[in-house]
């Protein structure tokens, strides 16, 4: 199948990539939202093009559905040769396609499965990345808010981690959000 | 007793998204017993997918699209209906400034300027160069209709002389700047972003081409108005204040204010501030109709103009059931038992 990927997000568009290819497709084009899409699909003819399902270019897509003279086999919203099931996951992993009208179902369906299964995949990775970073914030935080309790009121390292660990308990927040207020605070004063 | 019902609404940032922030700033939604989250979408096909699939309660949506989903034509088949309309007019045609040199600076009305592109065509045909392209926003628009209407009355045909494309509100500025389009037919404040950027000019109002159009609905699902007709009514009663008040005098600027606080549009202040200021001196300004009167209400003329013009441009067979596809669309009585819980303050000024 010839495939066109269209995405202003580096790292997914790349992962998308290798895996079309893995999967014995013909990757015939990459754009960015704001790339000639029309140009690029009467160009390139391809049988299917996958798209963020954020992407404002969307739009200029679903004008390609019209029979006309330029056009006689039109690009339709590949929901209408899927399942229920299948739109809301691919919803859900944040990707749509648009595919030549009569496409059948059975070819449409392995490409799909491997881009919803790209994009959550992606997903899953920047919600890591999110969260490790997170991680690396709040040990910072709670480094200097630590320091701050030291030297306020003279205490050894191992009390004031105690005393940051208690008010975090009491008040039902987690020790990075605590450091933070605690260092939001000291900064005021 | 209780909560609120929580609702999610989406939208597209546009100038009139106006009624929308406006009933969330002044408590109309909590008037209601509403607690709603504004969505902000990046395109009307994300947006329709969204809403069909339950993922929105409601939409601002074009008002074309629920007689587009009501009847298939929009390959989804998820029929959508609405009882309220949200804004009439707001879009304008706007063309590169080398375009509009060519143009002659014809008066801002449709004969003047449809016989001065007419012109400009012919002489580019003889010159041998290609067909202008124009933008609008979506195929089931009050944009592209009113695009076509305009050239087609100037004796202009919208499928051979010109190439019409689909451009996304926020990319137009782009799309203008990089040659690729000619103008566009793009809702406030796109155009007059062109003006302040100096890379194009507003050569038509298109409240001059249909005064009064229909341009934004709130829009629901049939299956979601059935199940929940108590939100229904609520939320379409707290945007019917939310209309009323944006039309009493002074309250435009503090609305453009919401939505420059909002960061809802990435465009200069100044276009959201000229977008909502209701200058009917100026033939170029939108002349945004939000709630006045019976504006409201989803008549059921403009839903019919809507589906000639689908008729007119191939986008539906001949033998489509107009009454059948209008009735079950545009939902007068629902906006009438809406009406009467809308309580607020403000009387409307144009009655």
């Amino acid at each position: 199948m010839r495939v066109v990927l269209v995405d202003d997000d580096g790292g997914r568009l790349a992962l998308l990539d290798e895996a079309m290819r893995a999967a014995g497709h013909q990757v015939v084009g990459r754009l960015a939202a704001d790339g000639d899409l029309v140009a690029a699909v009467d160009l390139l003819q391809p049988d299917i093009v996958l798209i963020d399902v954020d992407s404002p270019s969307r739009d200029t897509l679903e004008s390609l559905g019209q029979i006309s003279r330029d056009r006689p086999r039109p690009i339709v919203l590949f929901a209408q040769h899927s399942d229920a099931e299948t739109i809301r996951r691919a919803m859900k992993a944040g990707v749509s396609a648009y595919v030549v009208d009569g496409l059948s179902a059975a070819r449409l369906a392995p490409v799909i499965e491997v881009a919803i299964a790209r994009f959550q995949e992606y997903q899953t990775l920047r919600e890591e990345l999110s969260s490790t970073k997170l991680k690396l914030a709040d040990r910072r935080d709670v480094e200097k808010a630590k320091g701050l309790l030291m030297k306020r009121k003279g205490i050894d390292e191992n009390a004031a981690y105690e005393a940051l660990r208690r008010m975090a308990m009491d008040r039902n927040l987690r020790l990075g959000d605590i450091a933070r207020s605690l260092i939001a605070a000291a900064e005021l004063l | 007793m209780s909560g609120p019902i929580p609702l999610k609404l989406g939208l597209l940032p546009l100038a009139d998204a106006a009624p929308l922030f406006v009933a969330r700033e002044c408590g109309y939604f909590a008037g209601q017993g509403l607690d709603v989250s504004l969505s902000v979408e990046a395109s009307w096909a994300g947006l329709r997918d969204k809403l069909a699939a339950g993922m929105l309660d409601a939409a601002q949506l074009l008002a074309p699209m629920p007689l587009a989903a009501q009847l298939g034509v929009d390959r989804l088949g998820v029929p959508f209906e609405t009882a309220l309309t949200l804004s009439r007019n707001g879009n304008a045609i706007t063309v590169s400034n080398a375009l509009h040199r060519r143009l002659e600076a014809p008066a801002p009305e449709p004969i003047a300027t449809g016989a001065a592109l007419k012109r400009v065509i012919g002489e580019d045909r003889a010159a041998g160069r290609p067909p202008r392209s124009f933008a609008h926003v979506f195929p089931f628009s009050s944009h592209h209709y009113l695009l076509r209407d305009w050239l087609a009355d100037a004796g202009i045909d919208p499928d051979r002389d010109v190439k019409l494309v689909v451009v996304p509100p926020p990319l137009v500025l782009k799309a203008l700047r990089d040659g690729r389009i000619d103008g566009y037919c793009v809702g406030a404040p796109w155009g007059y972003a062109a003006e302040l950027e100096g890379i194009g000019q507003r050569l038509l109002a298109t409240h001059t081409i249909r005064p009064g159009c229909a341009e934004k609905v709130l829009g629901v699902t049939g299956d979601w108005a059935k199940r929940q007709p108590d939100a229904h009514l609520a939320l379409v009663a707290a945007l019917i204040e939310a209309g009323r008040w944006l039309e009493q005098p002074g309250n435009r600027a503090a609305a453009a204010q919401m939505l420059i606080d909002a960061k809802l549009v990435g465009a200069p202040d100044e276009c959201l501030r000229a977008a909502l200021r209701d200058d009917h001196e100026d033939l170029l300004s939108p002349q945004f109709i939000f709630g006045a009167g019976e504006m409201l209400l989803p008549h059921h003329d403009d839903a019919r103009w809507f589906l000639r013009q689908m008729q007119r441009w191939g986008q539906t067979g001949d033998a489509v059931d107009i009454e059948g596809t209008v009735l079950a669309s545009y939902r007068l009585q629902l906006h009438d038992q809406a009406s009467s819980r809308a309580t607020s303050v403000a009387t409307p000024l144009l009655q």
